[in-house]
């Protein structure tokens, strides 16, 4: 056989077998770190999920401030309501984990700010801080403060309750998650129960897991 | 940080495990979207353990399930619930074209205990029909304590050839020496190694689970294949291809030298060319993420009890082998609940 023809049969195999594919190493990301920054809390974050997070609490205690603001019941009243706005009725039944004292807790300072003397909050989250220094008082230890001496701690008009609740979908072969949470606010009138305020703030989230966690 | 968690709950470390865990549980419970890591991973030659280590959904799963622990201890039922769930939502899979929640006993057992001591909620929710093959122990209103032990080692996971062409992520269990745990009173203490009968009692103790509340092995491997799978088996696939031409190179290259100077250019050429097939197949050929957490069990029981009807406050807890001899047993002791946080005790047993 020719020479050539050798030559050329031998690298044919080569040339239909060879590929198109290029190969790129894998880069390993070695990007140095950086230094802490301060970011906005109404807007996310670097680190993101589908539960609740910073902006998702600003945005649901904004709108609720402005809407009980909005509510003539309570701020218009000629004498201010005594509002008890804490977290010992406020239930988390989501699979978020959080902290439900952000919420009224926020909701509490911002509504305190905005309403000023238009509403008055009662610690009762401090009730036994108050209580200790009344005792103190009735014992003689320690003098009437500047306001003279209260007889008792007061009682309240409304307190909030609440409830945050999620549903969750889950597709395993695009690898989406959704969920849709429902944050509800609510104050009830003592003694008759009558719920005076009711407000729902909700929205869903959605995020698709990369294929190499599916 | 996951590891430091879970060995931290089981040296009874709480503050640190809460510490390490809600790290890790950040990164598990988001979403990972980088789309460098993925090119790079997708190319060829990539290699899977380049990716952010999020953890198997069983391991999500069990780092879910302490950290709702924590939280019940706490008193914090909301949460502990919320973290139950999450658990739950991690091990989610298809059967069919469906895509349905993974079974987990423990994790349903601890959201009724939660359930069982929040007195807004009305429903306990235990599960009624417990799977063959799994055992809990009963639970009631007024039970204030739940007891975990975690025994055995976490299955190993390896790459391997799961059916004719297939390649991917696998598991292989480890075996234990426990084949049963007993819960007892104090007062039932075996003498001179005589193996005292137990009676398995609804509810109170001595209860004896003859079978795990948990097979972590059955939950690694119950999932079914991942979607990374079906990449690795392409690459694979790529790398046997490029075997296959870097042979035939060798073979052109061995056969054209045997023709002298003649055949030189045809022997460069082969060589060059077996050598560029050889450097593609070891870059096509990429290995599954083998990192796992070292530190989970490999199987869980679940017992529920009522601190107030404790003898003494102590508990006497063995671990059995299949045969019902004690390998090894440890008296704890059980303080009375505080009203709204409940006893948890997990134990460890490393065998």
């Amino acid at each position: 056989m020719p020479l050539w023809k050798l030559v050329l049969l031998s690298l044919s195999p080569f040339v239909i077998l060879s590929g198109c594919a290029t190969y790129a190493p894998p880069r390993i990301p070695n990007a140095a770190g950086r230094p802490t920054v301060y970011e906005n809390p109404a807007s996310p974050g670097a680190v993101t999920g589908v539960g609740l997070e910073s902006q998702d609490i600003v945005s649901a205690t904004d709108r609720m401030v402005r809407d009980i603001l909005a509510t003539p019941v309570i701020a218009a009243r000629q004498t201010p309501p005594r509002i008890v706005m804490d977290s010992s009725y406020f239930k988390n039944e989501s699979s978020s984990v959080v902290n439900t004292n952000l919420l009224t807790d926020r909701f509490r300072t911002q509504l305190s700010r905005a309403a000023g003397p238009k509403m008055v909050f009662l610690a009762r989250h401090y009730a036994d801080m108050v209580e200790k220094e009344r005792l103190l008082e009735q014992e003689g230890i320690v003098t009437e403060g500047t306001q003279g001496r209260t007889k008792q701690a007061y009682g309240y008009d409304y307190r909030l309750g609440g409830r945050i609740a999620s549903l969750d979908a889950v597709d395993v072969r695009t690898g989406l998650k959704s969920r849709y949470h429902q944050i509800t606010f609510e104050l009830v009138e003592r003694g008759s129960g009558v719920m005076v305020w009711s407000e729902m703030y909700e929205f869903k989230k959605a995020a698709w897991d990369s294929i190499l966690y599916r | 940080m996951a590891d430091v968690g879970v060995n931290a709950m089981h040296f009874g470390a709480t503050s640190e495990a809460k510490e390490a865990l809600d790290d890790a549980l950040t990164i598990m419970g988001g979403t990972v979207t980088s789309p460098e890591l993925f090119n790079s991973i997708m190319a060829l030659g990539g290699a899977e353990k380049a990716k952010v280590f999020k953890g198997e959904p069983h391991e999500r799963a069990l780092c879910f399930l302490y950290r709702g622990l924590l939280y019940l201890e706490e008193g914090d039922l909301d949460n502990a619930r919320a973290c139950f769930k999450e658990a739950e939502l991690q091990d989610v899979r298809l059967e069919g074209d469906s895509t349905v929640a993974g079974y987990w006993l423990s994790l349903r057992c601890l959201q009724a205990f939660a359930n069982s001591l929040d007195p807004y909620c009305a429903q306990m929710d235990f599960p009624a029909d417990i799977p063959d093959g799994l055992a809990v122990g009963t639970l009631d209103r007024g039970d204030d304590t739940v007891l975990l032990v975690a025994s055995g080692l976490c299955p190993i996971k390896i790459q391997e050839e799961v059916k004719k062409g297939k390649y991917g992520l696998s598991y292989r269990p480890l075996p234990s020496d426990v084949g049963s745990v007993c819960v007892r009173g104090t007062e039932a203490v075996r003498q001179d190694g005589a193996d005292l009968p137990i009676e398995a009692k609804d509810g109170g103790i001595p209860v004896r689970l003859m079978n795990p509340t948990e097979d972590i092995y059955i939950q690694a491997v119950s999932r079914g294949r991942r979607e990374m799978d079906k990449v690795l088996e392409a690459k694979k696939r790529r790398a046997l291809a490029a075997e296959g031409h870097a042979t035939v190179g060798e073979t052109v290259a061995q056969v054209s030298s045997q023709f002298g100077v003649w055949a030189l250019p045809v022997t460069v050429v082969a060589v060059v060319a077996t050598m560029s097939e050889r450097e593609k197949a070891a870059k096509a050929d990429s290995v599954a993420d083998l990192r796992q957490l070292s530190s989970i069990p490999g199987s869980l029981y679940v017992v529920f009890l009522n601190s107030s009807e404790l003898a003494d406050r102590k508990v006497r807890l063995e671990a059995l082998d299949p045969g019902g001899r004690v390998l090894c047993a440890r008296e704890v002791v059980i303080p009375k609940a505080a009203s709204s946080r409940p006893n948890v005790i997990v134990a460890r047993v490393c065998r």
